[in-house]
């Protein structure tokens, strides 16, 4: 049987892969891996593209049991890994035999760590993706959590036995992004945009200088921050687009930033977007965290872009060598 | 007169400077097809709100700059233009059984529960937007009498097919959600459909009109109670 098995869950998990693009404008939000470059680190691992399906578990805290011999890979949050009985190291390829027991225990830093599977998981894609929005009852098992005695059908096992892949134990990997280097409080970077000329200086002042805290409300929608409440002079709104990034600033002036699985629309003032780097670092902070804002022009925001997704793919580039080599 | 601001760095908002109309409506579809002609693959997605297009695109096919070049070669757009979307005819089994707020709307407009389904199915809506939930579409006028603000704290669930009043805008819940319009009547049909492509059945540019129908014209055409 080719399947990895819940045994146990523990806070929440969810399948995900790169996201649901382009369905916006139906009021389909885009989903997709919070820390989307954990979970193509964890695929390239294995040698999956990019956009395989795998397993977003937060705060850590699951045991699965797998019915084939396979690989599996762990990045995103530092989370200890045991593998029938043995400690194992998150950010390479681990063999895992029939059988086994994977328990990955609740995370020391971080939100979000990413399993994927050699192969990948290949539950029936609901509209281009795999990616679960709960709210929605898209994608995943039945568009739900992840709940134990859940089967998660796994790619083809052809070549990926342990035996075939005990190279790995000796060879070394290139860094791999595990915790990503936070430092605190965590500057977000933001384009202005949308309300950002509506409000009222002393609105825009304090976004740009106040500093925020990360609270326990956070999840995959939106991080609702607290800290000194935002006054924009603004009443209501016609309702328009959001974007991954946006901050919106509700009645009671604490900001929000959305994320993957943002409404597509809506009526508070935004004041812009944060940018998709900083919008991963942002999801993968805990409650209590400090942040500030720092606003950006675009041609500053690209350049960041560019800089971040050539880092990254340098990265990804070095993950691929592991199957080269082997 | 249209204007261009980021929409973070993958994003154009384009907002028109007129209120919210179907003639605004049109002339932000008719944006849209032009700037997916001009730019076949850089467009990847975009969301219509009332007053605004907001245009996703790809760096890697265009930049920002000659798309906002484009928005801007194509300059001040009418908005005396006709909608040119479907008409479709919802039915709508109105009720205090089925729409819970029904006396409650009747009550603060000063008017019967009869008026309020007359006055609310005598009218043709333009679908100025989608979003809040897949298939959720904001539909728009209703008649000066039926204005209604929403209630003060929104309730936990709203039944599936749910037709709802706010402000002067009217919708049809397509999933139960957490929601604050009033409702007063519940509608058949399935507005969001993963088996049907697109799923949702209602698209911004389409008019609408409700039709009421009995409870067991309701069952018959599928509703769930």
């Amino acid at each position: 049987m080719t399947t990895i098995e819940v045994a146990k869950v523990g806070l929440l998990a969810t399948l995900q892969d790169a996201g649901r693009p382009g369905l916006l404008g139906q009021g389909i939000t885009n989903g997709g891996a919070v820390d989307g470059f954990a979970l193509r680190c964890a695929n390239r691992l294995l040698g999956n593209p990019d956009n395989s399906a795998g397993l977003e578990i937060v705060l850590a805290g699951m045991d699965l049991r797998v019915h084939c011999d396979t690989l599996v890979a762990f990045c995103g949050a530092t989370a200890p890994v045991i593998i029938n009985g043995d400690a194992q190291l998150m950010g390479r390829p681990l063999p895992v035999p029939a059988g086994a027991q994977i328990e990955v225990r609740p995370s020391s830093a971080g939100t979000y760590t990413y399993m994927a599977v050699a192969g990948g998981i290949n539950v029936v894609p609901t509209l281009g993706s795999r990616s679960t929005v709960i709210r929605e009852g898209l994608g995943g098992l039945d568009g739900q959590a992840l709940s134990t005695g859940d089967q998660l059908p796994i790619g083809s096992c052809d070549g990926t036995s342990p035996a075939a892949h005990s190279a790995f134990r000796a060879f070394v990997p290139p860094p791999v992004e595990g915790p990503r280097e936070m430092p605190e409080p965590l500057t977000l970077r933001f384009v202005p945009g949308f309300q950002y000329d509506d409000v009222t200086e002393s609105c825009r002042e304090k976004l740009a200088t106040a500093t925020f805290t990360v609270t326990g409300a956070a999840n995959r929608m939106a991080i609702p921050l607290e800290g000194d409440a935002l006054d924009t002079g603004l009443s209501q709104l016609w309702s328009e687009a959001t974007c991954l990034g946006s901050i919106q600033i509700p009645p009671n002036g604490k900001p929000i930033v959305l994320l993957n699985d943002r409404q597509t629309m809506g009526g508070y003032p935004q004041m812009g977007a944060v940018i998709p780097q900083d919008c991963a670092r942002l999801g993968q902070s805990r409650p209590g965290v400090a942040i500030n804002f720092r606003s950006v022009s675009v041609t500053e925001a690209d350049q960041l872009v560019w800089l971040s997704e050539h880092y990254e793919e340098t990265h990804l580039q070095a993950l691929d060598t592991l199957w080269r080599r082997s | 007169m249209m204007r261009w601001s980021p929409a973070g760095v993958t994003g154009l908002r384009l907002s028109h400077d007129d209120a919210p109309s179907p003639g605004v409506t049109a002339s932000l579809l008719r944006l849209r097809q032009l700037l997916v002609e001009k730019h076949p693959g850089g467009i990847v997605d975009s969301v219509l709100g009332y007053q605004t297009l907001t245009v996703f695109f790809d760096p890697a096919v265009i930049t920002r700059d000659r798309l906002a070049d484009t928005v801007e070669s194509l300059g001040a757009d009418r908005s005396d233009v006709p909608l040119s979307g479907r008409r479709i005819e919802v039915p709508v089994w109105y009720s205090e059984e089925s729409g819970i707020d029904l006396a409650a709307v009747a009550e603060y407009c000063r008017v019967s529960a009869d008026d309020v389904v007359e006055m609310h199915s005598s009218e043709v809506y333009n679908a100025y937007a989608t979003g809040f939930a897949p298939g959720f579409c904001y539909l728009g006028d209703t008649p000066e009498p039926l204005t209604i603000p929403r209630l003060d704290a929104p309730r936990r669930e709203v039944p599936a097919g749910s037709v709802a009043l706010a402000d002067r805008q009217t919708a049809v819940y397509p999933s139960v959600s957490p929601g604050g319009w009033r409702l007063i009547g519940l509608c058949p049909l399935k507005l969001f459909d993963l088996g049907q492509s697109p799923p949702g059945l209602i698209a911004v540019g389409d008019q609408i009109s409700f039709r009421p129908i009995s409870r067991d014209r309701f069952l018959e055409l599928g509703g769930i109670l």
